[in-house]
Protein backbone atom coordinates (compact mmCIF):
# COMPACT_ATOMS: atom_id res chain seq x y z
CA UNK A 1 0.00 0.00 0.00
CA UNK A 2 2.70 2.29 1.04
CA UNK A 3 4.17 1.54 -2.56
CA UNK A 4 1.07 2.89 -4.22
CA UNK A 5 1.24 5.67 -2.53
CA UNK A 6 4.53 6.57 -3.44
CA UNK A 7 3.50 5.87 -7.25
CA UNK A 8 0.35 7.90 -6.95
CA UNK A 9 2.76 11.18 -5.28
CA UNK A 10 4.93 11.00 -8.42
CA UNK A 11 2.05 10.68 -10.48
CA UNK A 12 1.03 13.75 -9.25
CA UNK A 13 4.13 15.55 -9.94
CA UNK A 14 4.62 15.59 -13.60
CA UNK A 15 0.52 14.88 -14.80
CA UNK A 16 1.78 16.09 -18.41
CA UNK A 17 3.69 12.82 -19.09
CA UNK A 18 0.90 10.61 -16.68
CA UNK A 19 -1.67 11.96 -19.51
CA UNK A 20 0.06 11.32 -22.38
CA UNK A 21 0.77 7.71 -20.60
CA UNK A 22 -2.66 7.52 -20.00
CA UNK A 23 -4.45 8.78 -23.44
CA UNK A 24 -1.48 6.74 -25.49
CA UNK A 25 -3.15 3.73 -23.43
CA UNK A 26 -6.67 4.89 -23.59
CA UNK A 27 -6.47 4.86 -27.54
CA UNK A 28 -4.97 1.01 -27.56
CA UNK A 29 -7.91 -0.20 -25.33
CA UNK A 30 -10.41 1.78 -27.41
CA UNK A 31 -9.09 -0.19 -30.57
CA UNK A 32 -9.12 -3.36 -28.82
CA UNK A 33 -12.67 -2.43 -27.35
CA UNK A 34 -14.19 -1.78 -30.98
CA UNK A 35 -12.74 -4.77 -32.96
CA UNK A 36 -13.84 -7.39 -30.21
CA UNK A 37 -16.86 -5.91 -30.38
CA UNK A 38 -16.91 -6.31 -34.14
CA UNK A 39 -15.39 -10.00 -34.16
CA UNK A 40 -17.46 -11.28 -31.51
CA UNK A 41 -20.42 -9.73 -32.83
CA UNK A 42 -20.11 -11.06 -36.58
CA UNK A 43 -19.05 -14.43 -34.58
CA UNK A 44 -22.80 -14.51 -33.23
CA UNK A 45 -23.90 -13.31 -36.90
CA UNK A 46 -22.38 -16.05 -38.44
CA UNK A 47 -23.83 -18.50 -36.17
CA UNK A 48 -27.23 -16.90 -36.02
CA UNK A 49 -27.10 -17.69 -40.35
CA UNK A 50 -25.64 -21.03 -39.54
CA UNK A 51 -28.74 -22.34 -37.27
CA UNK A 52 -30.90 -21.25 -39.96
CA UNK A 53 -31.46 -24.02 -42.48
CA UNK A 54 -32.78 -22.16 -44.72
CA UNK A 55 -32.59 -21.79 -48.71
CA UNK A 56 -34.38 -19.36 -50.79
CA UNK A 57 -35.48 -20.37 -54.30
CA UNK A 58 -36.27 -17.32 -56.85
CA UNK A 59 -38.64 -18.30 -59.83
CA UNK A 60 -38.63 -16.77 -63.04
CA UNK A 61 -41.56 -15.22 -63.95
CA UNK A 62 -42.50 -18.17 -66.41
CA UNK A 63 -43.02 -20.40 -63.58
CA UNK A 64 -46.37 -21.69 -63.29
CA UNK A 65 -48.35 -22.30 -60.31
CA UNK A 66 -48.43 -25.77 -61.40
CA UNK A 67 -44.39 -26.05 -61.42
CA UNK A 68 -43.98 -24.81 -58.38
CA UNK A 69 -46.19 -27.01 -56.92
CA UNK A 70 -44.76 -29.98 -58.38
CA UNK A 71 -40.94 -28.74 -57.10
CA UNK A 72 -43.08 -28.42 -53.53
CA UNK A 73 -43.91 -31.84 -53.29
CA UNK A 74 -40.51 -33.36 -54.90
CA UNK A 75 -38.80 -31.88 -52.14
CA UNK A 76 -41.32 -32.71 -49.51
CA UNK A 77 -40.91 -36.67 -50.57
CA UNK A 78 -36.46 -36.13 -50.01
CA UNK A 79 -38.22 -36.00 -46.48
CA UNK A 80 -34.91 -33.30 -45.68
CA UNK A 81 -37.34 -30.48 -45.46
CA UNK A 82 -38.76 -29.44 -42.66
CA UNK A 83 -40.82 -26.79 -43.91
CA UNK A 84 -41.69 -24.14 -46.83
CA UNK A 85 -43.07 -20.94 -47.42
CA UNK A 86 -44.48 -19.63 -50.64
CA UNK A 87 -43.71 -15.72 -50.76
CA UNK A 88 -45.93 -14.35 -53.98
CA UNK A 89 -45.13 -11.93 -55.98
CA UNK A 90 -47.80 -9.92 -54.27
CA UNK A 91 -46.77 -11.07 -50.83
CA UNK A 92 -42.51 -10.08 -51.78
CA UNK A 93 -43.85 -6.46 -52.64
CA UNK A 94 -46.17 -6.10 -49.11
CA UNK A 95 -42.49 -7.34 -47.39
CA UNK A 96 -40.34 -4.42 -49.46
CA UNK A 97 -42.91 -2.26 -48.23
CA UNK A 98 -42.71 -2.96 -44.69
CA UNK A 99 -39.11 -3.80 -44.38
CA UNK A 100 -37.22 -1.84 -46.76
CA UNK A 101 -39.66 1.26 -47.99
CA UNK A 102 -41.07 1.64 -44.49
CA UNK A 103 -43.65 3.38 -46.22
CA UNK A 104 -41.36 6.09 -47.65
CA UNK A 105 -43.13 7.14 -51.24
CA UNK A 106 -40.45 7.81 -53.42
CA UNK A 107 -39.36 4.35 -52.79
CA UNK A 108 -42.33 3.00 -52.76
CA UNK A 109 -43.15 4.09 -56.50
CA UNK A 110 -39.42 2.99 -58.02
CA UNK A 111 -40.98 -0.97 -57.52
CA UNK A 112 -43.70 -2.81 -58.70
CA UNK A 113 -45.35 -6.11 -57.99
CA UNK A 114 -43.41 -6.68 -61.63
CA UNK A 115 -40.52 -5.56 -60.53
CA UNK A 116 -39.70 -8.46 -57.45
CA UNK A 117 -39.78 -12.31 -57.96
CA UNK A 118 -42.04 -14.77 -56.18
CA UNK A 119 -39.95 -17.06 -54.02
CA UNK A 120 -39.69 -19.73 -52.12
CA UNK A 121 -37.94 -20.07 -48.39
CA UNK A 122 -37.30 -23.91 -47.54
CA UNK A 123 -36.21 -24.91 -44.27
CA UNK A 124 -34.54 -28.29 -43.72
CA UNK A 125 -34.37 -30.39 -40.69
CA UNK A 126 -30.38 -30.82 -40.60
CA UNK A 127 -28.24 -27.96 -41.52
CA UNK A 128 -25.85 -30.24 -43.42
CA UNK A 129 -28.71 -30.95 -46.06
CA UNK A 130 -28.61 -27.08 -47.46
CA UNK A 131 -25.77 -27.85 -49.99
CA UNK A 132 -28.32 -31.30 -51.58
CA UNK A 133 -31.48 -29.43 -51.93
CA UNK A 134 -29.64 -25.90 -53.30
CA UNK A 135 -28.19 -28.92 -56.07
CA UNK A 136 -31.62 -30.38 -56.26
CA UNK A 137 -33.53 -26.82 -57.16
CA UNK A 138 -30.89 -25.55 -59.21
CA UNK A 139 -31.70 -27.99 -61.64
CA UNK A 140 -34.95 -26.77 -62.33
CA UNK A 141 -35.19 -24.34 -65.52
CA UNK A 142 -38.02 -22.44 -63.95
CA UNK A 143 -35.30 -21.48 -61.12
CA UNK A 144 -33.75 -17.60 -61.58
CA UNK A 145 -31.35 -17.94 -58.40
CA UNK A 146 -31.11 -20.29 -55.23
CA UNK A 147 -29.40 -18.34 -52.39
CA UNK A 148 -28.83 -19.94 -49.12
CA UNK A 149 -27.40 -19.01 -45.56
CA UNK A 150 -24.05 -20.92 -46.19
CA UNK A 151 -23.20 -18.27 -48.87
CA UNK A 152 -24.19 -15.57 -46.09
CA UNK A 153 -21.92 -17.50 -43.64
CA UNK A 154 -19.04 -17.97 -45.91
CA UNK A 155 -19.06 -14.67 -46.95
CA UNK A 156 -19.25 -13.40 -43.21
CA UNK A 157 -16.14 -15.62 -42.58
CA UNK A 158 -14.04 -13.91 -45.16
CA UNK A 159 -15.18 -10.52 -44.17
CA UNK A 160 -14.84 -11.33 -40.91
CA UNK A 161 -11.63 -13.03 -41.28
CA UNK A 162 -9.88 -9.84 -42.98
CA UNK A 163 -11.15 -7.62 -39.96
CA UNK A 164 -9.54 -10.11 -37.47
CA UNK A 165 -6.02 -9.60 -39.35
CA UNK A 166 -6.58 -5.49 -39.63
CA UNK A 167 -7.04 -5.96 -36.20
CA UNK A 168 -4.50 -7.73 -34.74
CA UNK A 169 -2.02 -5.85 -36.63
CA UNK A 170 -3.33 -2.36 -35.14
CA UNK A 171 -3.41 -3.52 -31.78
CA UNK A 172 -0.41 -5.07 -32.06
CA UNK A 173 1.11 -1.58 -33.06
CA UNK A 174 -0.76 0.37 -30.89
CA UNK A 175 0.39 -2.10 -27.70
CA UNK A 176 4.24 -1.78 -29.00
CA UNK A 177 3.74 1.96 -29.51
CA UNK A 178 1.78 2.05 -25.72
CA UNK A 179 5.23 -0.01 -24.43
CA UNK A 180 7.63 2.78 -25.71
CA UNK A 181 5.41 5.76 -24.41
CA UNK A 182 5.49 4.11 -21.27
CA UNK A 183 9.05 3.37 -20.89
CA UNK A 184 9.69 6.64 -21.52
CA UNK A 185 7.32 8.64 -19.84
CA UNK A 186 9.02 6.21 -16.79
CA UNK A 187 12.22 6.18 -17.81
CA UNK A 188 12.13 9.67 -17.87
CA UNK A 189 11.42 9.69 -14.06
CA UNK A 190 13.91 7.43 -13.04
CA UNK A 191 16.20 9.33 -14.87
CA UNK A 192 15.18 12.28 -12.59
CA UNK A 193 15.41 10.26 -9.55
CA UNK A 194 18.93 8.56 -10.15
CA UNK A 195 20.55 10.35 -7.15
CA UNK A 196 17.73 9.76 -4.92
CA UNK A 197 18.55 5.50 -6.49
CA UNK A 198 21.80 5.80 -5.98
CA UNK A 199 21.74 6.70 -2.48
CA UNK A 200 18.60 4.05 -1.46
CA UNK A 201 21.26 1.60 -2.48
CA UNK A 202 23.80 2.38 -0.78
CA UNK A 203 21.65 2.50 2.35
CA UNK A 204 21.14 -1.34 1.74
CA UNK A 205 17.68 -1.02 -1.12
CA UNK A 206 17.45 -4.46 -2.49
CA UNK A 207 16.39 -3.46 -6.40
CA UNK A 208 12.69 -4.38 -5.91
CA UNK A 209 12.38 -1.70 -3.10
CA UNK A 210 13.75 0.32 -5.63
CA UNK A 211 11.46 -0.95 -8.73
CA UNK A 212 8.01 -1.37 -7.01
CA UNK A 213 6.88 2.11 -7.03
CA UNK A 214 7.88 2.48 -10.79
CA UNK A 215 5.94 -1.05 -11.59
CA UNK A 216 3.00 0.34 -9.95
CA UNK A 217 3.01 3.74 -11.83
CA UNK A 218 3.10 1.53 -15.09
CA UNK A 219 0.18 -0.66 -13.81
CA UNK A 220 -2.00 2.18 -12.72
CA UNK A 221 -1.29 4.16 -16.34
CA UNK A 222 -2.32 0.72 -17.79
CA UNK A 223 -5.41 0.01 -16.12
CA UNK A 224 -6.86 3.85 -16.12
CA UNK A 225 -6.79 3.75 -19.69
CA UNK A 226 -7.96 0.48 -20.15
CA UNK A 227 -10.96 1.85 -18.44
CA UNK A 228 -11.47 5.26 -20.22
CA UNK A 229 -10.59 3.02 -23.60
CA UNK A 230 -13.25 0.20 -22.42
CA UNK A 231 -15.78 3.01 -21.18
CA UNK A 232 -15.66 5.15 -24.18
CA UNK A 233 -15.80 1.76 -26.69
CA UNK A 234 -19.10 0.37 -24.47
CA UNK A 235 -20.95 4.22 -23.97
CA UNK A 236 -20.65 4.57 -28.00
CA UNK A 237 -21.86 1.03 -28.42
CA UNK A 238 -24.61 1.56 -26.37
CA UNK A 239 -25.78 5.19 -28.38
CA UNK A 240 -25.35 2.74 -31.72
CA UNK A 241 -27.20 0.15 -30.61
CA UNK A 242 -30.85 1.41 -31.40
CA UNK A 243 -29.61 2.14 -35.30
CA UNK A 244 -27.85 -1.23 -35.21
CA UNK A 245 -30.77 -3.08 -34.20
CA UNK A 246 -32.37 -1.64 -37.12
CA UNK A 247 -29.86 -3.05 -39.94
CA UNK A 248 -29.60 -6.20 -37.67
CA UNK A 249 -33.38 -6.92 -37.33
CA UNK A 250 -33.85 -10.48 -36.38
CA UNK A 251 -30.34 -11.67 -35.51
CA UNK A 252 -30.09 -12.11 -31.45
CA UNK A 253 -26.17 -9.98 -30.96
CA UNK A 254 -27.66 -6.28 -29.48
CA UNK A 255 -28.14 -5.38 -26.83
CA UNK A 256 -24.07 -6.75 -25.56
CA UNK A 257 -24.25 -9.20 -23.08
CA UNK A 258 -23.52 -7.41 -19.53
CA UNK A 259 -21.19 -10.58 -18.91
CA UNK A 260 -19.24 -10.20 -22.09
CA UNK A 261 -18.82 -6.56 -21.67
CA UNK A 262 -17.44 -7.45 -17.64
CA UNK A 263 -15.44 -10.36 -19.14
CA UNK A 264 -14.05 -7.97 -22.04
CA UNK A 265 -13.10 -5.04 -19.10
CA UNK A 266 -11.71 -7.60 -17.28
CA UNK A 267 -9.74 -9.40 -19.74
CA UNK A 268 -8.48 -5.62 -20.87
CA UNK A 269 -7.33 -5.00 -17.19
CA UNK A 270 -5.05 -8.28 -17.00
CA UNK A 271 -3.73 -6.96 -20.65
CA UNK A 272 -3.13 -3.48 -18.90
CA UNK A 273 -1.63 -4.66 -15.72
CA UNK A 274 0.83 -7.15 -18.08
CA UNK A 275 1.82 -3.94 -20.54
CA UNK A 276 2.33 -1.83 -17.10
CA UNK A 277 4.57 -4.10 -15.69
CA UNK A 278 6.85 -5.01 -18.82
CA UNK A 279 7.24 -0.76 -19.65
CA UNK A 280 8.34 0.42 -16.49
CA UNK A 281 10.44 -3.11 -15.74
CA UNK A 282 12.24 -2.27 -19.10
CA UNK A 283 12.23 1.18 -17.97
CA UNK A 284 14.09 0.67 -14.91
CA UNK A 285 16.18 -2.17 -15.94
CA UNK A 286 18.41 0.01 -17.15
CA UNK A 287 19.16 2.38 -13.98
CA UNK A 288 19.41 -1.17 -11.54
CA UNK A 289 22.60 -2.67 -13.67
CA UNK B 1 36.42 -5.66 13.65
CA UNK B 2 37.92 -4.49 10.54
CA UNK B 3 41.15 -6.34 8.83
CA UNK B 4 42.74 -4.72 6.02
CA UNK B 5 45.80 -7.09 4.06
CA UNK B 6 47.45 -5.97 1.49
CA UNK B 7 44.43 -4.02 0.02
CA UNK B 8 45.00 -1.99 -3.35
CA UNK B 9 42.03 -0.18 -5.82
CA UNK B 10 43.33 0.66 -9.32
CA UNK B 11 40.24 2.16 -11.66
CA UNK B 12 40.00 0.60 -15.08
CA UNK B 13 40.96 4.38 -16.00
CA UNK B 14 44.61 3.27 -14.62
CA UNK B 15 44.17 5.41 -11.43
CA UNK B 16 45.64 3.77 -8.28
CA UNK B 17 43.70 4.47 -5.57
CA UNK B 18 45.10 2.74 -2.47
CA UNK B 19 48.12 0.67 -2.66
CA UNK B 20 49.09 -2.17 -0.34
CA UNK B 21 46.98 -0.82 2.46
CA UNK B 22 47.23 -3.09 6.02
CA UNK B 23 45.75 -2.01 9.15
CA UNK B 24 43.53 -3.50 11.31
CA UNK B 25 40.47 -1.69 13.33
CA UNK B 26 39.41 -3.01 17.25
CA UNK B 27 35.64 -3.05 18.11
CA UNK B 28 34.67 0.05 20.14
CA UNK B 29 37.82 2.19 18.61
CA UNK B 30 38.20 6.13 17.42
CA UNK B 31 40.03 6.42 14.04
CA UNK B 32 40.76 9.42 12.19
CA UNK B 33 42.05 8.75 8.53
CA UNK B 34 43.74 11.76 7.40
CA UNK B 35 45.60 12.83 4.40
CA UNK B 36 44.89 14.97 1.32
CA UNK B 37 42.61 15.09 -1.12
CA UNK B 38 42.73 11.53 -3.18
CA UNK B 39 45.03 10.26 -0.99
CA UNK B 40 42.50 7.36 -0.66
CA UNK B 41 40.38 8.42 2.23
CA UNK B 42 36.80 7.83 0.59
CA UNK B 43 37.95 4.89 -1.67
CA UNK B 44 38.72 3.52 1.50
CA UNK B 45 35.49 3.47 2.96
CA UNK B 46 33.46 2.83 -0.35
CA UNK B 47 35.63 -0.36 -0.15
CA UNK B 48 33.69 -1.19 3.54
CA UNK B 49 30.64 -0.94 2.10
CA UNK B 50 31.21 -3.02 -0.84
CA UNK B 51 30.22 -0.30 -3.33
CA UNK B 52 33.72 -0.71 -4.77
CA UNK B 53 35.31 -4.48 -4.80
CA UNK B 54 39.49 -4.54 -3.72
CA UNK B 55 41.62 -5.10 -6.94
CA UNK B 56 43.99 -7.03 -4.55
CA UNK B 57 44.07 -7.94 -1.35
CA UNK B 58 41.04 -8.99 1.37
CA UNK B 59 39.12 -6.99 3.87
CA UNK B 60 37.00 -8.66 6.59
CA UNK B 61 34.48 -6.84 8.99
CA UNK B 62 33.81 -8.96 11.31
CA UNK B 63 33.42 -12.78 9.51
CA UNK B 64 32.54 -11.38 6.29
CA UNK B 65 35.16 -11.38 3.78
CA UNK B 66 33.97 -8.06 2.13
CA UNK B 67 35.87 -8.70 -1.68
CA UNK B 68 33.77 -12.22 -2.06
CA UNK B 69 30.52 -11.37 -0.46
CA UNK B 70 27.54 -12.55 -2.03
CA UNK B 71 25.09 -9.51 -3.26
CA UNK B 72 22.49 -10.88 -1.33
CA UNK B 73 24.87 -9.59 1.98
CA UNK B 74 25.21 -6.17 1.00
CA UNK B 75 22.30 -4.68 2.76
CA UNK B 76 23.18 -6.56 5.50
CA UNK B 77 26.61 -5.32 5.29
CA UNK B 78 25.37 -1.62 4.99
CA UNK B 79 23.29 -2.29 8.16
CA UNK B 80 26.02 -2.99 10.10
CA UNK B 81 28.01 0.06 8.87
CA UNK B 82 26.13 3.67 9.07
CA UNK B 83 27.74 6.31 6.58
CA UNK B 84 27.89 10.06 7.06
CA UNK B 85 29.07 10.41 3.00
CA UNK B 86 30.88 13.68 2.53
CA UNK B 87 28.30 15.55 0.28
CA UNK B 88 25.83 13.54 2.83
CA UNK B 89 23.45 12.61 0.35
CA UNK B 90 20.14 13.84 1.97
CA UNK B 91 17.17 13.65 -0.22
CA UNK B 92 16.24 17.22 -1.30
CA UNK B 93 12.46 16.95 -1.41
CA UNK B 94 12.41 14.81 1.70
CA UNK B 95 11.69 16.62 5.31
CA UNK B 96 14.15 15.76 8.19
CA UNK B 97 12.46 13.00 9.56
CA UNK B 98 11.58 11.59 5.82
CA UNK B 99 14.95 11.25 5.09
CA UNK B 100 16.11 9.94 8.45
CA UNK B 101 13.33 7.48 7.76
CA UNK B 102 14.31 6.32 4.59
CA UNK B 103 16.62 3.52 5.84
CA UNK B 104 13.53 2.39 8.07
CA UNK B 105 11.50 2.18 5.13
CA UNK B 106 13.69 0.63 2.84
CA UNK B 107 13.74 -2.63 5.21
CA UNK B 108 9.97 -2.34 5.33
CA UNK B 109 9.36 -0.84 8.82
CA UNK B 110 6.18 -0.22 9.41
CA UNK B 111 5.78 3.56 9.25
CA UNK B 112 4.20 4.24 12.63
CA UNK B 113 7.59 2.64 14.22
CA UNK B 114 9.87 3.91 11.77
CA UNK B 115 8.87 7.64 12.69
CA UNK B 116 9.40 6.61 16.15
CA UNK B 117 12.71 5.43 16.13
CA UNK B 118 13.69 8.61 13.36
CA UNK B 119 12.56 10.87 16.26
CA UNK B 120 14.50 8.95 19.09
CA UNK B 121 17.58 9.39 16.74
CA UNK B 122 16.79 12.82 15.81
CA UNK B 123 16.38 14.11 19.41
CA UNK B 124 20.01 12.20 20.33
CA UNK B 125 21.22 14.07 17.64
CA UNK B 126 19.46 17.68 18.97
CA UNK B 127 17.68 18.56 15.68
CA UNK B 128 14.17 17.35 16.53
CA UNK B 129 12.81 20.33 16.28
CA UNK B 130 14.02 20.56 12.69
CA UNK B 131 12.19 17.04 11.98
CA UNK B 132 9.56 18.60 9.70
CA UNK B 133 12.13 20.96 7.51
CA UNK B 134 13.64 20.64 3.99
CA UNK B 135 17.67 19.89 4.21
CA UNK B 136 17.77 23.24 2.52
CA UNK B 137 16.09 25.06 5.33
CA UNK B 138 18.91 23.86 7.92
CA UNK B 139 22.65 25.08 8.28
CA UNK B 140 25.83 23.43 7.84
CA UNK B 141 26.18 21.71 11.26
CA UNK B 142 22.36 20.46 11.63
CA UNK B 143 22.36 18.99 7.91
CA UNK B 144 25.68 16.93 9.49
CA UNK B 145 23.22 16.15 12.32
CA UNK B 146 20.73 14.77 10.12
CA UNK B 147 22.96 12.35 8.29
CA UNK B 148 24.64 11.64 11.15
CA UNK B 149 20.93 10.62 12.77
CA UNK B 150 20.34 8.83 9.28
CA UNK B 151 23.42 6.71 9.61
CA UNK B 152 22.39 5.55 13.13
CA UNK B 153 19.04 4.40 12.74
CA UNK B 154 19.70 0.40 12.38
CA UNK B 155 22.47 0.94 15.34
CA UNK B 156 25.48 -0.04 13.42
CA UNK B 157 28.45 -1.98 14.72
CA UNK B 158 30.14 0.76 12.78
CA UNK B 159 29.99 4.32 11.95
CA UNK B 160 31.82 6.13 9.18
CA UNK B 161 31.91 10.24 8.65
CA UNK B 162 33.78 11.23 5.48
CA UNK B 163 35.08 14.92 6.87
CA UNK B 164 32.20 15.50 8.61
CA UNK B 165 33.54 19.25 9.25
CA UNK B 166 34.42 19.70 6.25
CA UNK B 167 32.19 23.18 5.86
CA UNK B 168 31.49 23.70 8.98
CA UNK B 169 32.92 26.53 11.12
CA UNK B 170 35.15 25.71 14.23
CA UNK B 171 32.51 25.84 17.10
CA UNK B 172 30.35 23.35 14.72
CA UNK B 173 33.11 21.37 13.99
CA UNK B 174 33.87 20.51 17.66
CA UNK B 175 30.08 20.09 18.15
CA UNK B 176 29.91 17.18 15.85
CA UNK B 177 33.22 15.78 17.17
CA UNK B 178 31.95 15.58 20.55
CA UNK B 179 28.34 13.93 19.03
CA UNK B 180 30.96 11.54 17.40
CA UNK B 181 32.37 10.84 20.54
CA UNK B 182 29.67 10.48 22.13
CA UNK B 183 28.50 7.68 19.87
CA UNK B 184 31.83 5.98 20.30
CA UNK B 185 31.57 6.25 24.26
CA UNK B 186 28.50 3.78 23.54
CA UNK B 187 30.18 0.85 22.30
CA UNK B 188 30.02 2.00 18.26
CA UNK B 189 33.14 1.75 15.67
CA UNK B 190 33.79 5.01 14.71
CA UNK B 191 36.09 6.01 11.71
CA UNK B 192 36.16 9.70 10.93
CA UNK B 193 38.12 11.42 7.58
CA UNK B 194 38.92 14.62 8.38
CA UNK B 195 41.58 17.41 7.66
CA UNK B 196 41.21 19.35 10.93
CA UNK B 197 44.31 19.00 12.76
CA UNK B 198 43.40 21.01 15.50
CA UNK B 199 40.75 18.46 16.48
CA UNK B 200 43.00 15.56 15.46
CA UNK B 201 45.70 17.22 18.06
CA UNK B 202 43.25 18.05 20.90
CA UNK B 203 42.13 14.24 20.69
CA UNK B 204 44.05 11.18 22.06
CA UNK B 205 42.92 8.90 19.39
CA UNK B 206 44.73 6.63 16.44
CA UNK B 207 45.66 8.38 13.62
CA UNK B 208 46.02 6.40 10.02
CA UNK B 209 47.73 8.75 7.40
CA UNK B 210 47.08 8.38 4.00
CA UNK B 211 49.02 9.33 1.20
CA UNK B 212 48.68 9.37 -2.74
CA UNK B 213 46.60 6.05 -1.52
CA UNK B 214 49.63 4.26 0.45
CA UNK B 215 49.42 4.20 4.20
CA UNK B 216 52.19 6.24 5.73
CA UNK B 217 51.83 6.70 9.39
CA UNK B 218 49.67 4.42 11.66
CA UNK B 219 49.61 6.08 15.23
CA UNK B 220 48.13 6.92 18.45
CA UNK B 221 48.23 10.38 19.76
CA UNK B 222 48.49 11.14 23.39
CA UNK B 223 48.38 13.96 25.59
CA UNK B 224 51.99 14.21 25.84
CA UNK B 225 52.80 13.82 21.77
CA UNK B 226 49.99 16.52 21.47
CA UNK B 227 51.88 18.70 23.65
CA UNK B 228 54.99 18.43 21.17
CA UNK B 229 52.94 18.84 18.26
Amino acid sequence: MRTVKKSIKQIRRTPFQALAAVFVMALTFLTISVFAFIVFGSAAIIKHAESTPQVTTFFKDEATPQDIEQLQKSLKDTGKVSSMRYVSKKDALEIYRTRIAKNDEYLMELVTEDTLPASLDIYTFDIADLDVIAKTVRNYDFIDDVQYSQDVVDDLKNWTSGIRTIGIVVIVVLIVESIFVMMMVIGFKVSQKRDEIDIMKLLSASNWYIRWPFVWEGIIYGVIGAMIGWIVATVGLLYATPFLETILESIPVLPASPLFLLGLVVFEILIAIFLGITASFLAVRRYLK
Amino acid sequence: MIRLGNVSKKFPTGNSALSDVTFSIDKGEFVFVVGPSGSGKTTLFRLFIREYIPTEGTIHIGEWDIGNLSDKYIPLLRKKIGVVFQDLKLLRDRTILENVMLPLDVVGMDDEEAEKKAIDILDQVSILDHKDKFPVQLSGGELQRAAIARALVFSPEILIADEPTGNLDATTSWEIVKLLHDINKTGTTVIMATHNTDIINSLAKRVLVLDKGKLVADEKKTPKEHKKD
